[in-house]
């Protein structure tokens, strides 16, 4: 009997230890998913906050709708750290926003919010406590210099001419603690339909710069005025019943932080199994970087730049006007 | 054995020598043939009996194929002039062309219009000049300004 029991232990055993099917998704807590970069140009500063979840298919949303966004209640504050002190305290609290097009998980959206002033090279601290999960994330970042644009100025006497026999070059001081700079264009034009006239802007980055670690107190880099042309043709939609004329074109550069340059190097090298190995968020993933954005206002582009506008094999499908202020001389 | 290997190295020669071979490439280039060009130098330095250098920018630097084109803005080709380099280079094709000048004061209250500038801050002063291009010569110009 007692034999008879022992066998047919070891039976049940040796028969469950043969099953062969391993659950691979194990729920486990969520990851904070972290992106913010201070802006060192305005009084409003925003952060985004999500959190990971498992899945067997990313193309399908998650079962649950609140499985990509943490509570509204969780906890989000940025310090200002001068000589190891914390001589200011911010707390972001969440706003609705409305969603740029494309593929997202659910409609509902929030961003985190707070009003403070970026001072420039100082130390922030990026504290999330998430009640729910009693996890913490955190980050600091030393925030970049100021600098000037020193090339292109004098927008009240001077043009700038976009074409390939003379690009135009941009010169700028160092901003220090930057590890890159983006540089570019934002056009200021009309958009004229029947009897109704839209003034309208555009962002035209153009290049970005990495130097990490740089002792050059002076940077240059040559615009190619191809690209120009091109990304406004990619980005402004073709509509036969508008005319379009351009206004002025104000020269930008943006200096962002090392952790954003880092970022933002693996991005562009186009390693996608690297993006999110750089990270600077603790206990999260994420970016907590700084950026300067530093602008000379009100150019005017030549007459030939305009003409290419309007003409160019480019862009003459988005019907802006020639020098004349006319399309073929009507 | 010995035969066996020369036999081998010829095979292996025979393969390397028709991976080797390849088509005729043409020595011609189907017609196409560079234009011929020569250089513009403009050495664009700024100088003003009253007026500081520093105080007066470059303004603007074009070229034209006449002086009636530069008075309509009609350009062939215009630099990005900028503070940090007086000589810029034009690459045209060989015959005679104008180019026009101009120069920006930006000094504050009325030092620009008692130095000779029309207006006052941004006030401008432009001038022009006909010059010859020769293929693969280079022709230098210095914008003089009154």
């Amino acid at each position: 009997m007692r034999y008879s029991l022992i066998t047919a232990f070891a039976c049940i055993l040796v028969f469950s230890g043969c099953e062969t099917e391993i659950d691979v998704v194990i729920p486990a807590d969520p990851t904070p998913v972290v992106y913010c970069i201070l802006d060192q140009d305005s009084p409003v500063q925003y952060l985004r906050l999500s959190r990971s979840y498992l899945t067997d298919n990313a193309s399908i949303p998650p079962d649950e709708p609140d499985s990509i966004l943490f509570a509204r209640a969780t906890k989000v504050a940025v310090e200002e750290v001068i000589d190891g002190k914390v001589t200011k305290r911010a707390f972001f609290t969440p706003v609705d926003i409305a969603k740029d097009s494309g593929y997202f998980p659910r409609q509902e959206h929030w961003v985190y919010r707070a009003d403070f002033i970026v001072k420039p090279e100082t130390d922030y601290r990026l504290i999330i406590y998430i009640d729910e999960y009693d996890q913490i994330a955190y980050s600091s970042c030393y925030t970049v210099g100021n600098f000037e644009i020193i090339n292109p100025l004098y927008s009240e006497v001077r043009y700038i001419h976009m074409l390939p026999d003379h690009n135009l070059s941009f010169y700028w001081t160092k901003s220090l603690n930057a590890a890159i700079y983006q540089l570019g264009f934002v056009m200021h034009y009309l958009e004229m339909k029947e009897d109704q006239t839209l003034e309208k802007e555009i962002l035209i980055p153009l290049k970005s710069i990495f130097y990490l670690q740089a002792t050059d107190n002076l940077f240059s880099y040559p615009i190619n005025s191809t690209n120009f042309y091109n990304y406004l043709a990619e980005t402004l939609p073709i509509d036969p019943t508008v005319l379009r004329k351009c206004m002025t074109i104000d020269a930008v550069i943006i200096s962002g932080g090392e952790e954003l340059g880092y970022y933002m190097r693996i991005q562009e090298a186009g390693q996608a199994f690297n993006l999110m190995d750089y990270t600077n968020i603790k206990n999260g993933i994420g970016i907590f970087s700084s950026k300067v954005l530093r602008r000379i206002n009100g150019f005017s582009l030549t007459e030939q730049s305009i003409d290419t506008l309007a003409y160019g094999h480019a862009t003459r499908q988005l019907n802006f006007v020639d020098r004349t202020g006319t399309r073929d001389g009507r | 054995m010995n035969v066996k290997s020369g036999l081998l190295a010829i095979f292996l020669a025979a393969i390397l020598i028709a991976a080797c071979a390849r088509e005729d490439v043409p020595d011609d280039n189907g017609g196409i043939e560079a234009k011929p060009t020569g250089t513009l130098r403009v050495l664009f330095k700024i100088s003003h009996p009253w007026i500081p250098v520093n105080r007066i920018v470059r303004a603007e630097l074009h070229v034209a194929k006449d002086a009636m084109e530069i008075y309509k803005g009609n350009f062939i080709q215009s630099a990005n002039v900028t503070s940090f380099q007086d000589t810029y280079f034009f690459y045209l094709d060989p015959g005679t062309y104008y180019y026009e000048a101009v120069i920006a004061c930006i000094c504050g209250g009325d030092s620009c219009s008692a130095g000779g500038f029309p207006g006052n801050k941004w006030g401008t002063k432009h001038t022009m000049g006909k010059f010859d291009i020769k293929e693969d010569e280079v022709t230098q110009v210095i914008p003089l300004f009154q």
